[in-house]
């Protein structure tokens, strides 16, 4: 009960040992790879002279313009959604964030069968109809979340509703868009999947080919570092966006009225919802189904692989969940360990899969001398399980963290007051208030790792096959048939969390009961 | 019967440049309603805090039931205080029901009693049949019920109550005083209530305290605190007050509406409250009314003379017209002289 003082009173060891050693789980990697770049090669000098210009300009191109395009998609849709009402407006509301649950390379192996042709047009195509939901549901919840008394103030200023959406909603939108647009972007650049089967010439296929084709880890290091430079801009692009971000103004609320489009006008809002909706879902996933009736139920390449996903899934859930439940309890009060245990969080979120996994590699590697023999076993699990934990800790600490802080500081403090111990308070108060927030985090990093390919190719054991790996390997054989089975388990898996989060989002609003 | 009190010995804490409490001494004892009042940032929930233990102090001394409880050097964490404490969103745990709310903090009851403590609880305040409610779905005026009924059920020593009845309205407001002060007086236990409002303070307390700056200016009994304030901060904290500035000589100070004993000399501020300012209507008064306010059995009129302006609480029936003249007498005794 007496506090006897061996450090200041607010400096808990134990606390800093633990966010010391969440920071490195990514750090460590991230910098062996770096580490690794240096270690001499002599394929680099090929690399350079005959592939880089065309890698880096490639992805320079896919990202900026499939994030362009899809920003200002999502933005549309968002604001059609909010401020106006049309035939089908409820139902658009959340299906538009269904192609969310479709990996960018599922929709890639339906549209590259459809269309007959690859390359960076169907690249595009694919990335901005399954990535705008991002933007989407960012813009969508800020434009929702704005005071209505601004819009409103607006109105009586004499601004028309363009002007209202251009100088107030959108600019007060303009972080949380930013935000989706990192988000969506980093997605694009980590992409494997999707670029591996059109024949689009990345960086991340870049490091596929150094590492698989030509065994060399000290390419694919470099072009990892290339790689992580962009991420990084791309990070501080966001931060700059958000500077200046205006936050709640008003705290009374009231459902925006919404402008009624009839005829024609509501007619080209309901048909530009849904075709959004089936390029970006309905078609590539009827086309997969189609052709999963024609090709009937592969048994051997579907039991297997459901199992394997299913393990790694809770495996790295696990993992994960662990290291994301001591970040959140641990930066519980806002100060450095929480900025510090956030920032390597979203590191190693930000952080490619196949980076983290070179990464990951590079450190088994130097317990052997052959870094793919040291992928057998036990070993390359607990190495995937690092990989998922690595990149996805910041999927888990972010509800977890909102979860633990619905226990407010004076409910802790009456808990406290009461007579409960820290230890018993936490599972008292803490746990049961944030449980189904944890639950919702672990459906997340479940569902993530689902769909993770990149780091899973390169880190599994050999001969374990997942879905992801399974559906893979089936349309780079060009058997469709084959990969749409285990394609669309994926979504189904995916579609869980999706529809939750989609449909709650339109229920809760602030200061609204 | 042990003598169940809280006790602040010469407190101080600041946080960073501001000190929030300064050398603050302030006894709760049992069966005694103390209402700390002041502005927000007085310092007044501080202090609260630092007397359930959730502050600590950088110097002197907190005593709970003559124990050392808090020092520079040791602190009696909050959990071991036996203290109650009512929050000003009540901080109901939403998970769990009103009755497990209410029999949270019961560790030394036995498990089969507790429920039924928690219902006897429930029955007292009025709430018998919420007992499944959850707290989203009462009102705020039964959350706030429960939130004393919880902080009441251990048996603490004394229970702090910061702001209990500032979010709910001004009719349920008094009638969650009148049931708070008396399940309060039957438990015979100690309060210590942070409030902004004077009328609550005045209508609850037995003790006032006066927080200004981190410091408490003054405490006793409302009464007491009323009719000798030692501040022109103090009579204004607890009602309306008029000063003006005059001049001491020789032990008294004239004005236009009579001459006043003082022991001070120089400078002065004179200060009454409204309703111990009388009036005579004379057609060469030295002052004139310039307006009424209220709409009530009584008016406040403000009267203008060549200096300076008073303020008096006459019955409406009573009240001269705007524009007249009048003279003002104030009783001595109601008259409050402070060095300026």
């Amino acid at each position: 009960m007496t506090h006897t003082a061996l450090w200041p009173r607010h400096f808990k060891p134990t606390n800093a040992l633990l966010a010391l050693t969440l920071m490195a789980i990514p750090a460590l990697p991230i910098g062996l790879t770096i580490a690794t770049a240096g270690r001499g090669t002599t394929n680099f000098d090929h690399i350079a002279q005959v592939l880089l210009t065309d890698m880096v300009a490639t992805t320079l191109v896919v990202v900026l313009v499939s994030t362009l395009l899809a920003t200002i998609l999502g933005t549309a849709l968002a604001w059609l959604v909010t401020a106006f009402d049309f035939r089908g407006r409820a139902i658009f509301q959340w299906t538009l964030a269904l192609p969310l649950a479709l990996p960018a390379y599922v929709s890639a192996y339906a549209w590259g069968d459809l269309l007959g042709v690859r390359g960076l047009g169907v690249g595009i195509l694919v990335y901005v109809s399954t990535l705008f939901p991002y933007i989407y549901l960012a813009a969508r919840s800020a434009f929702e979340a704005q005071s209505v008394c601004a819009l409103e103030a607006a109105r009586v200023l004499g601004a028309g509703p363009w002007q209202r959406f251009w100088r107030v909603a959108l600019p007060m939108a303009r972080p949380a868009i930013a935000a989706g647009a990192a988000l969506a972007a980093l997605e694009i650049a980590a992409d494997y999947g999707a670029a591996d089967h059109l024949g689009i010439t990345t960086l991340t296929t870049g490091i596929f080919r150094a590492w698989f084709s030509m065994g060399d880890l000290a390419s694919a290091a470099r072009l990892s570092c290339i790689l992580l430079t962009g991420v990084l801009i791309l990070v501080i692009l966001e931060r700059q966006a958000r500077t200046g971000s205006v936050t709640g103004v008003s705290t009374r609320w009231r459902t925006p009225v919404r402008i009624a489009l009839s005829g024609i006008g509501g007619f080209g809002a309901s048909l530009f919802c849904l075709a959004i909706m089936a390029i970006g879902f309905l078609i590539p996933v009827g086309h997969l189904v189609t052709l999963a009736l024609a090709f009937g139920v592969p048994n051997r390449s579907f039991i297997a692989p459901t199992f394997a996903t299913a393990m790694l899934c809770v495996l790295g859930a696990l993992a994960t969940l662990t290291i994301a439940a001591l970040g959140a309890f641990i930066s519980q009060k806002k100060g450095l360990t929480a900025t510090l245990v956030r920032t390597s969080a979203l590191a190693g979120y930000a952080t490619p899969g196949a980076v983290m996994a070179l990464g990951v590699l590079a450190a088994l590697s130097m317990f052997g001398e052959n870094a793919a023999s040291a992928m057998a076993g036990p070993l390359a699990i607990f190495g995937l399980c690092y990989a998922y934990a690595g990149r996805f800790t910041s999927a888990g600490l972010e509800p977890m963290s909102a979860g633990l802080e619905k226990a407010t500081r004076s409910m802790r403090e009456a808990a406290t007051s009461l007579g409960t111990t820290p230890f018993s308070r936490f599972w008292r108060l803490e746990a049961p208030i944030a449980a189904p927030s944890a639950f919702a985090a672990a459906l997340l990093v479940a569902v993530e790792i689902a769909k993770e390919l990149p780091a899973t190719t390169i880190l599994r054991p050999f001969g374990l096959d997942t879905l992801a790996i399974r559906a893979h390997a089936y349309a780079a054989d060009e058997r469709l048939g084959g990969a749409a089975w285990p394609a669309l388990a994926i979504v189904a898996l995916a579609l869980v969390p999706t529809l939750l989060f989609s449909h709650g989002l339109g229920k809760s609003r602030a200061g609204q009961s | 019967m042990i003598n169940l009190s809280l006790e602040a010995r010469n407190v101080s804490r600041a946080f960073g440049p501001l000190l929030a409490v300064d050398h603050v001494s302030l006894s709760i004892e049992s069966g005694e309603i103390v209402v700390l009042l002041g502005k927000s940032g007085s310092g007044k929930s501080t202090l609260l805090r630092i007397l359930a233990g959730l502050e600590t102090v950088d110097s002197g001394e907190v005593f709970a039931n003559g124990h050392l409880a808090s020092s520079k050097s040791k602190v009696v964490a909050p959990e071991h205080r036996n203290v109650g404490m009512v929050f000003q969103d009540y901080a109901l745990f939403p998970h769990l029901t009103a009755a497990a709310n209410i029999s949270f903090g019961l560790r030394n009851v036995a498990k089969s009693q507790r429920s039924d403590l928690a219902t006897a609880w429930l029955n007292r305040i009025g709430l018998g049949s919420r007992g499944t409610y959850f707290p989203h779905q009462l009102s705020g005026g039964e959350q706030q019920r429960i939130a004393l009924a919880r902080a009441l059920a251990p048996k603490p020593s004394v229970v702090l109550m910061d702001e209990p009845f500032s979010g709910l309205d001004p009719q349920l407001r008094l009638e969650l005083q009148a049931t708070t002060l008396e399940t309060l007086r039957t438990e015979g236990v100690g309060a210590l209530i942070v409030s902004h409002d004077a009328s609550e303070a005045i209508g609850i307390a037995d003790k006032i305290g006066i927080m200004a700056g981190g410091k408490l200016v003054q405490s006793g009994s409302p009464r007491d605190i009323y009719n000798n304030p030692t501040s022109l901060d103090v009579a204004r904290a607890l009602g309306d007050t008029w000063a003006i500035t005059a001049l001491a000589q020789n032990g008294v100070v004239t004005t236009d509406f009579g001459r006043f004993k003082t022991e001070l000399t120089g400078p002065v501020t004179l200060a009454a409250r409204p309703e111990a300012t009388n009036i005579l209507a004379a057609p060469n008064g030295a002052f004139i009314v310039t307006r009424a306010v209220g709409v009530g059995r009584f008016v406040t009129l403000s009267l203008q003379s060549a200096d300076f302006v008073l303020r008096a609480q006459v019955e409406a029936a009573l009240a001269p017209p705007i524009g007249s003249s009048v003279n003002v007498h104030v009783s001595p005794q109601d008259v409050l002289i402070f060095k300026a």
